[in-house]
């Protein structure tokens, strides 16, 4: 029934929840999990989400600078991290895949259909206004977009 | 996983095509699935510009209890063959606030839900029931085309 697991992680924590999912269930069906990451081609660093750009107190410019690194390494390290995490759980059946795309809901649409996957397993936020800033809501973007069945992992 | 599945149903093609994906799953894992249809009152929705008296909306909303009804039942005809337990509920109120609320009351560790039901005001890419319970639940929700 479900031979193709699609999980796009964009280096959240509830991406990884979500791939953790996608192997729990992919060990019952023997499925092959397709893990991708759109990163999207422009420099993440510089985007800030409207609450930081707040005039303010200079510990929270400090704070905000350190909370803005970690998400772009998260960010950027997603790909690997996931990597990691299925070897950790011993998951073999696995493809791991990066592109590059201005619209990540819209590529990872694609790559369900091209794949012909029976369902998506995603999170509901990634790493939250940051990406979604200027990506525009990604999880519920690729919600409609998607002609397969969508599991949403909170 | 998939042990206890709330499924909510509304009579469209695509609550009947989320009913399938729940009987396949709560097959496979020997699950539970409770059947929902939630009904949503006249002196509910956006109606208020149109001046209706008690009676009318007294009538207008047993009208809906029986289409709820059929629904249940159209459900419980898909349902014949299923061997797991199952049990059918109609709700009263805003759809995705009794779902959400339904699916904690009940501990259900799922729920599977079509993308978009017989109301198509003003959608662009998805049903805004199951955009609201994908985002609200907090169980994991399997949105089905």
């Amino acid at each position: 029934m479900l031979n193709k697991i699609l999980v796009p992680v964009d280096g959240s924590e509830n991406s990884f929840r979500a791939l953790e999912y996608a192997m729990t269930l992919g060990r019952i069906f023997e499925s092959q999990i397709f893990v991708s990451h759109v990163s999207v081609p422009y420099d993440i660093s510089k985007l800030l989400e409207p609450r930081m750009l707040k005039a303010g107190q200079s510990e929270a410019d400090s704070a905000k600078d350190k909370e803005l690194e970690a998400r772009t390494k998260a960010f950027a390290g997603a790909l690997a991290t996931a990597k990691r995490k299925t070897e950790e759980a011993g998951y073999t059946n696995v493809v791991f895949r990066e592109v590059v795309d201005i619209d990540p809901a819209e590529r990872i649409a694609e790559q369900a259909d091209h794949l012909s996957v029976d369902m998506v397993i995603m999170g509901n936020r990634g790493l939250g206004t940051f990406a979604s800033l200027l990506i525009g809501g990604v999880s519920s973007k690729l919600l409609g977009l998607a002609n397969c069945p969508v599991l949403v992992v909170k | 996983m998939f042990k206890k599945i709330l499924v909510p149903v509304d009579g469209s093609e695509t609550s009947w095509r989320a009913l399938e994906q729940a009987i396949a799953l709560g097959n496979k894992f020997g699950g539970e699935l409770i059947v929902v249809n939630v009904i949503q009152p006249y002196n509910n929705a956006a109606l208020l510009a149109v001046p209706l008296d008690d009676a009318t909306i007294n009538q207008s909303n047993s009208e809906l209890e029986k289409i709820g009804d059929q629904v249940l039942n159209m459900a419980k005809e898909k349902l014949a063959k299923y061997t797991q337990k199952v049990s059918y509920t109609l709700e009263v109120g805003h759809p995705s606030e009794r779902i959400v609320s339904l699916a904690r009351k009940s501990e259900c560790d799922s729920i599977v839900i079509g993308s978009r039901g017989l109301s198509s005001i003003a959608e662009f890419f998805l049903g805004s029931v199951s955009s609201k319970v994908s985002q609200y639940a907090t169980v994991p929700v399997l949105i089905v085309k």
